[in-house]
């Protein structure tokens, strides 16, 4: 079976400064890899090449098999809609919305509004959203809800990876853990492959493989060197 | 989906939103009021005469002409001589003439001296004789028919005693109070100045203008220092207006006659204009010649639509620079709302970040901000004519008795609407930038967020 993420002599460079260079990455289906990417070491960079947002000068990233660079923006664009969930360390939510049209309006751009109406209520049960929080407006929550309330956004339109940049960093320690064993479950239930993105260490343990970004990406690799 | 973000959107910033709205609001109230009291101004000044072929009045300037025989604005400079009167009704050409005689008020408004014909023959909007609403023309002299906006503010009705006061200003201290007037009818609202005018017979002109000794007055016989005061008073002491002069030895038949018996054919030798009905209104400009190249005296005959339009022209640049002020005061707000859609970009980064991780395109962000720009300036247009409309609707009262001025309800005209969507046009154009400057940043930085 191929790699859900695969990444071959990846390039990209900021104004011929380079940032990234990857000889080659991959996360196998249903993989959870905990990214260890301290700050500067190409991490955002890393995200929106996966997301399809920037497109490499040079190599090759194959996303469930899909070569993105040779789709358009707008294409890539659905593409991330559709497979890729995204969780941010903070402010994932639009405040002024309400935490169901928050989650409706990533089925929106994924086309999958009309699925299976009570897919909403599955979904926000497994992240422990009881359903008088759906009507509230998310900037009213708190931001371990807020967090689990984008977990359930991203794992909404059943995408086949989700991409975590930080997403405990905001959360009180005792939480974190609680968090990061919430999101793999919720992930192993929907099939989702987890890359997740974080500089502290401490949560290594949860996942089944470890990858130091540093050591990947030769840029800052031969910095250290 | 977009519309409902962007409502929401706007929604969570609410104050400065509504505020911006509000100063476009403001904007497009003085920018369709502009135009508004414009056409209004222009459709009321075409409207106050209609029918008369031609003016003719002493030699002077045909706006001045204009002003004081239609407008009832400023004082006749020199009159006609009956005798010229007379001798231009019996041209050829000539289908009737009305005169008229100017120079006296009574409480502010102006009171007209001129003939039965004058209800006849003159005629405003679109060729509208005046009607009356309630009782009868003048027959003999000491009565009045007063306009619509006299009787209505003054509180006359039919038989109510009208004193009229020497001279035009708004208070006066020589009053023809030997000869109170008595209102015989009322005239229907029409618009025009002939609302705020009270119309007597000329000879009742005549009659107060008489030297008190010689028309039997009730009161005591006046001394011969309060005559030549009273005299004075009429030749020289009132420089800015002409009156139709006394009459001469001639006409003492008026004499030892009760107030009410006064005679109706004293003959007045001057009168203030004149207007004039062609039989056929090719000879006009003929017959205007003709009035121009008088002999015996320096005359002066207007076409009314013609000093009417030279007239307008002549507001015409105190309109221009008033429709430049709206303009740039739009302008202004336009900025504004551009500063505020700018300003917002910061807080909004971390939006546009969501939008894009959850699949939104770049030119996603692009559109919501055009349409958060389009929703602010509609909301402002409407509201700024909705305001437009109501103050006229909650004013348009005052301001036609303040001012003369008779402003309608904005109307929904395409020049309107033109408006309207020129505003809105303007900030979907202005709010390019902002929107471009987010477009830019969504494609360049992506999901990162500057924290």
């Amino acid at each position: 079976m191929d790699p859900v993420i695969q990444l071959d002599k990846v390039k990209f460079a900021w104004q011929d400064k380079a940032v990234l260079n990857i000889e080659h990455w991959q996360v196998e289906k249903g993989q959870k890899v905990f990214l260890y990417g301290p700050s500067g070491s190409g991490k955002s960079t890393l995200l929106n090449l996966l997301c399809g947002i920037l497109t490499p000068q040079e190599g090759s990233i194959r996303v469930l098999s899909q070569e993105l660079s040779s789709i358009r923006a707008g294409a890539r664009d659905r593409f991330r809609a559709r497979h890729i969930g995204v969780i941010f360390q903070q402010f994932n939510l639009l405040p002024y919305l309400s935490v169901r049209q928050n989650i409706l309006l990533a089925a929106h751009f994924g086309r999958t509004e009309s699925v299976e109406p009570d897919h909403l209520q599955q979904i926000t049960d497994q992240l422990q959203l009881n359903s008088a929080m759906l009507e509230r407006k998310a900037g009213e929550l708190s931001v371990g809800q807020q967090q689990r309330v984008a977990v359930a956004r991203a794992l909404f339109n059943h995408p086949e990876i989700i991409i975590a940049d930080e997403p405990t960093s905001a959360l009180d320690s005792e939480l974190r853990d609680q968090f990061v064993d919430l999101l793999l479950q919720c992930c192993d239930r929907n099939q989702a492959s987890v890359v997740f993105v974080s500089h502290d260490k401490s949560l290594a343990g949860h996942f089944d493989q470890q990858q130091s970004l540093s050591e990947l990406n030769c840029v800052t690799k031969e910095q250290v060197c | 989906m977009l519309i409902s973000l962007a409502r929401a959107s706007l929604w969570n910033r609410k104050l400065t939103v509504i505020l911006t709205v509000l100063s476009i609001a403001v904007s497009t109230f003085i920018v369709l009021g502009v135009d508004h009291l414009k056409n209004e101004m222009k459709s009321s000044f075409s409207r106050t005469v209609s029918g008369v072929d031609l003016i003719v009045g002493a030699r002077t300037g045909p706006t001045n002409l204009l002003l004081y025989s239609v407008f009832r604005i400023g004082n006749p400079t020199n009159n006609i001589s009956w005798q010229s009167y007379q001798q231009l009704s019996q041209s050829p050409e000539v289908a009737w003439t009305v005169p008229i005689s100017l120079g006296d008020s009574h409480k502010g408004y102006r009171v007209l001296g001129t003939t039965a014909a004058y209800f006849e023959h003159f005629k405003y909007g679109q060729s509208q004789s005046l009607v009356l609403k309630e009782g009868q023309l003048f027959e003999g002299a000491l009565q009045a028919v007063v306009g619509a906006e006299v009787a209505d503010r003054l509180g006359y009705q039919v038989g109510s005693e009208v004193v009229i006061s020497h001279g035009t200003g708004d208070v006066s201290f020589t009053h023809h109070d030997a000869h109170p007037f008595r209102v015989t009818g009322i005239l229907a609202p029409t618009g025009t100045p002939v609302d705020q005018t009270v119309h007597v017979s000329l000879s009742s002109i005549e009659v107060i203008h008489e030297k008190p000794q010689r028309t039997a007055l009730s009161r005591p016989q006046k001394s011969l220092q309060s005559e030549q005061e009273h005299k004075h008073d009429h030749s020289s002491a009132d420089t800015d207006h002409q009156h139709p002069k006394e009459e001469s030895g001639s006409h003492q038949h008026s004499d030892n006659q009760s107030e009410h018996r006064v005679d109706e054919n004293l003959i007045p030798d001057s009168v203030s204009a004149m207007l004039v009905g062609l039989k056929s209104r090719i000879g006009v400009l003929t017959f205007q010649r003709k009035v121009n190249q008088y002999q015996q005296e320096a005359l002066l005959g207007i076409i009314p639509g013609v000093a009417l339009s030279q007239l307008w022209q002549m507001m015409g640049m105190a309109e221009r620079a008033l429709a430049l002020i709206a303009l740039l005061v739009l302008v202004a707000s336009m900025l504004g709302m551009t500063t505020m859609l700018l300003a917002s970009m910061r807080e909004r980064e971390r939006e546009i970040a969501v939008l894009r991780a959850i699949g939104a395109h770049a030119s996603f962000v692009l559109l919501i901000i055009e349409l958060e720009a389009v929703l602010i300036a509609l909301a402002g247009a409407v509201l700024g004519y909705l305001l437009l409309t109501g103050v006229l609707a909650g004013l348009g009262e005052w301001i036609t008795s303040e001012y003369g001025l008779f402003i309608g309800v904005v109307p929904l005209s395409l020049s309107t609407l033109g408006y309207l969507a020129l505003i809105v046009s303007l900030a979907g154009v202005l709010a390019l930038f902002p929107a471009w400057l987010s477009y830019r940043r969504a494609l360049a930085r992506g999901l990162s967020v500057r924290m």
